[in-house]
Order: structure tokens, then C-alpha cells, then sequence
């Protein structure tokens, strides 16, 4: 008995030795397994929490709950309208795209995904689980947007998961510009607080968005609206990413740094869109050169 | 055969929760280490043979629902539970207070180890001070309040089970 529990120990501490030295080859693989097993109870809880949030809302408020039905209704038959007549502008855009004879790179499709879990298990980084992974085709780096704009970008893509570093993570680094100035910048993520608050940590306020480096003598007001400028390939220009909050000098006054409040709401996750990877290259040989703003 | 599926529930569940809990945004982003609750309680009531299969297990659940390399909490949690193990009898016993206690003293000694495991790694950009510590208390904090829960639930569904008497513990939590 004794023998079978030494036995058994030395197998154990040769399986540690094992996990603790994984290739990635398998480390990948297995990592994967965790996640598919995991992702259908997630995907299953979230939308159970969804559910339980909803009904807390709903509770003790059926009037309120009443006038935004017929609210919707309304809005329902609005929206249906309008994507009727988008159907119909599209039909004519590509129409008068032929006429003019420009090559329309096919676009391909974003992806609709759902939020399954927010943040990863030990809250290092920044990130979210979305509920589509390779067999959805989806694959490492492809932008992830919402309606009001970036939310970040996504990363150990699995079959049916993935991870989405969003912009508020301190590895996260986006190519931006000013729409109004035309400035470019590298915005970087502050790391805890997501919703555009000052302070992130009791101990340690850090903005959430930052553009450091910013050209101190370039026209910077706040408010102005910061986009991708598509430069890096793996973002697609023109996403709307944040609006100017605070502007000030740098400790070494020789350049300005910029904090944004991001224009997607980072923190009510719930479903997204996955924009399908941008081909920087195909598309400055597809489009005309831009005309910058004059500095 | 019964041990095992209750250990692999426990650790199915654990692991769920763990990754459904939202983080304290105001301290550190810290979440609620339900796994290493989950590990200490397998190290103060069962023997060594079973403390390090939850931690292996527990360390790979961890390490692969976030983007930490694999192992990193398998030898925190190993480590961990060593700890726990040679000192249990002696300082640590199957009660709240030290359910308590350890949860605290798990929380925040794991998340600084993992700091400076990834630091060393060169997986991650340095944190300020401040947010590390503030992120170490937090994981502390809701260690303290989620292990007492964990090693109820656990003990629970153990004597549910009749796998107390067959398990290598010495003592009961929540009474027999």
C-alpha cells in the first residue's frame, strides 16, 4: 500500500514536470480542450445571467415595461423600414460602383458573436470570450467592433472560441488619427477601468486610453473624435475608437499625451461584430490615396 | 471511482465560477480564486496523493481560461498546497477561521508569485506598484470570503457522498 501511494506520487510529480514543461504544441491543444469544454456552460450561464438581469429589471416596473413595448414596436417598424431603403441603397451603390468601373474588393463578412465571459480567469488581462471560434471562420487578429465602435481585437482563436484583446488591456496598441486634425497617434490601454473613469486602481489611477506622444504643437481639442488610421494591418481605417477627454503636457513638456474615453462601452459587453482580416496591402492598391488635413 | 467524479465536479464547477465572476475593477481587476479555494481545501482535509492531482488539474483549469502560460498555477498551487499540508495538524485546522485565513493568505501570496512568474517570463509588461498590491488584496479579500463557501460546499457534498470516511481527512469541516 505504502509502495502504490509512492508510486503513485512519483507519477504525479513526473505529470507536474510534464505540465510545467509543455511545448506549445501541445499546450495549444489542450488549452483548447479546456476552453470548447468550458464555452457551451458559459455561453449557457451568460445567457442565463442575462435572463436573471432582465427579470430583475422587469420586476415591480410592468408599466414602464408596457410603454417600451409599444416603444420598440414602434422602433421595430422604423428600423424595418430603414433597412428596407438600405437594402436598396446598397443595390444602387453597387450598381453605380460597376458604372465607375472600380474593381470592389470583395469584402467578405463580419461575424455576429456573443460575449460568453468577461475577462480571463486570473483578471490579467484586459479580454473577453466570444462564442465563435475557427469552424465559424474566424482567426487570430481580425478586428472586433460594436455599433458605436473598436472594442479590440482577437486572439487564441480555438474551434469554437476566442478571445478578444480589447482596447483597455496595457498590451493593447491601435494605429489611430484625429479625424478632425488628422494627427496620427499609438494609442495604448490604460488596464483596469474599461468605462472611461480616471482612476483604475485604489492605489494606482491610470487612464484608460492614452495617445502618448502626441505632436505638442498639432490642433488637438477635446472632444474630437480619434479613428484607426489602418496603418499596422491588422485594423481597417476609420473605426470610431474614442473622443478626446484631457489633454496635457508630458513630463518631459516636449510632447502632449491624450486620454480618450473609448466610443464602444467596453464594460456591457454583450454581443459584437467580427470584422474579417484586413488586408492593409490589397486595400491602399485598391482605394485612392487619402488627402491628409493640413497639420 | 466515486472520489474521482466528485473531485472532477468540484473542479468542473470551480472552474466555471471562477471564469463567470466578474472582476473587482477597483482593485486590480482581482477575481475570486474559487480553484485555489478549492485546492486548499483538498490539501487540509485529504492527503498529499489527491491535494496535487486538484492541483495539477486545478493549475492547467487556470492557466487555460486566461492567457497564462501552462503551469504557472499548477506550481503556485502545488506549492501552495505543500505548504498548507506540512503545517496542517500544527497551525492550520478544517475551521472557518483558517478557511478564512488561508483563502486570504492564498489569494494574495499566489497573485504576486504569478506577477513575478510572468515578469520573469517576459510574458507581461510591468504593472505599476500600486495596482499589483491593490490586485493581491483584492484577491485576497474575495479569497477570504469565496474559500469558507467552497470548503462547505465541498465538505457537503462529501458527506452527502459518504467519501469523508474513505478519504485520507482527519477531521470534518461543518461538523459530522
Amino acid at each position: 500500500m505504502r509502495e502504490r501511494g509512492y508510486l503513485i506520487l512519483l507519477a504525479l510529480g513526473v505529470a507536474f514536470l510534464i505540465v510545467v514543461n509543455l511545448p506549445a504544441t501541445v499546450a495549444h491543444p489542450l488549452r483548447a480542450i479546456v476552453r470548447e469544454g468550458l464555452a457551451p456552460y458559459q455561453a449557457w450561464a451568460a445567457r442565463a445571467l442575462n435572463h436573471a438581469d432582465r427579470v430583475v429589471e422587469s420586476v415591480g416596473d410592468f408599466d414602464r415595461l408596457r410603454t417600451e413595448c409599444d416603444r420598440l414596436r414602434l422602433e421595430n417598424e422604423s428600423l424595418r423600414t430603414r433597412v428596407r431603403n438600405g437594402a436598396s441603397l446598397e443595390r444602387r451603390n453597387v450598381e453605380l460602383s460597376r458604372l465607375l468601373g472600380r474593381a470592389r474588393e470583395a469584402p467578405g463578412h463580419a461575424l455576429a458573436c456573443e460575449v460568453i465571459a468577461r475577462d480571463d480567469g486570473g483578471g490579467w488581462w484586459q479580454s473577453a470570450r466570444l462564442d465563435g471560434g475557427v469552424s465559424s471562420g474566424l482567426g487570430n487578429g481580425q478586428a472586433v467592433i460594436t455599433a458605436d465602435g473598436l472594442v479590440g481585437r482577437t486572439r487564441d482563436v480555438s474551434d469554437g472560441a476566442c478571445d478578444v484583446l480589447l482596447l483597455s488591456d496595457r498590451g493593447s496598441r491601435v494605429a489611430v488619427r484625429f479625424v478632425r486634425s488628422g494627427v496620427p497617434g499609438i494609442l495604448t490601454g490604460g488596464g483596469l477601468s474599461p468605462a472611461g473613469e480616471p482612476a483604475l486602481g485604489v492605489l494606482a489611477p491610470l487612464p484608460p486610453l492614452t495617445i502618448e506622444y502626441a505632436d505638442r504643437g498639432a490642433d488637438l481639442r477635446t472632444n474630437d473624435l480619434v479613428v484607426t488610421s489602418g496603418l499596422g494591418g491588422v485594423f481597417p481605417p476609420d473605426l470610431p475608437v474614442g473622443m478626446v477627454r484631457r489633454i496635457e503636457f508630458g513630463p518631459s513638456r516636449l510632447y502632449r499625451r491624450v486620454e480618450l474615453t473609448p466610443c464602444a462601452d467596453l464594460t456591457r459587453l454583450r454581443y459584437v461584430l467580427v470584422l474579417p482580416p484586413y488586408n492593409a496591402a490589397r486595400a491602399a492598391a485598391a482605394e485612392p490615396p487619402r488627402e491628409e488635413a493640413e497639420p | 471511482m466515486m472520489f474521482t467524479a466528485a473531485m472532477t465536479l468540484l473542479l468542473l464547477l470551480a472552474g466555471l465560477l471562477q471564469s463567470l465572476f466578474p472582476p473587482l475593477v477597483w482593485l486590480g481587476q482581482a477575481k475570486a480564486p474559487v480553484l485555489m479555494a478549492l485546492a486548499t481545501y483538498y490539501a487540509i482535509a485529504h492527503g498529499r496523493v489527491a491535494m496535487l492531482c486538484v492541483a495539477v488539474v486545478a493549475g492547467l483549469f487556470q492557466d487555460s481560461l486566461s492567457s497564462l502560460p501552462m503551469g504557472f498555477s499548477t506550481v503556485c498551487l502545488s506549492a501552495l498546497g505543500l505548504a498548507i499540508q506540512s503545517q496542517r495538524g500544527m497551525w492550520f485546522y478544517e475551521t472557518t477561521g483558517t478557511a478564512v485565513m488561508l483563502g486570504f493568505a492564498g489569494g494574495a501570496l499566489m497573485t504576486l508569485a504569478i506577477y513575478l512568474l510572468l515578469l520573469s517570463g517576459q510574458e507581461y509588461a510591468p504593472a505599476p506598484a500600486g495596482w499589483v498590491a491593490a490586485k493581491a488584496f483584492g484577491a485576497g479579500f474575495l479569497g477570504a470570503l469565496i474559500t469558507p463557501a467552497v470548503w462547505m460546499l465541498a465538505a457537503w457534498m462529501e458527506r452527502r457522498l459518504d467519501l469523508r470516511g474513505k478519504a485520507e481527512g482527519k477531521t470534518l469541516y461543518g461538523g459530522a
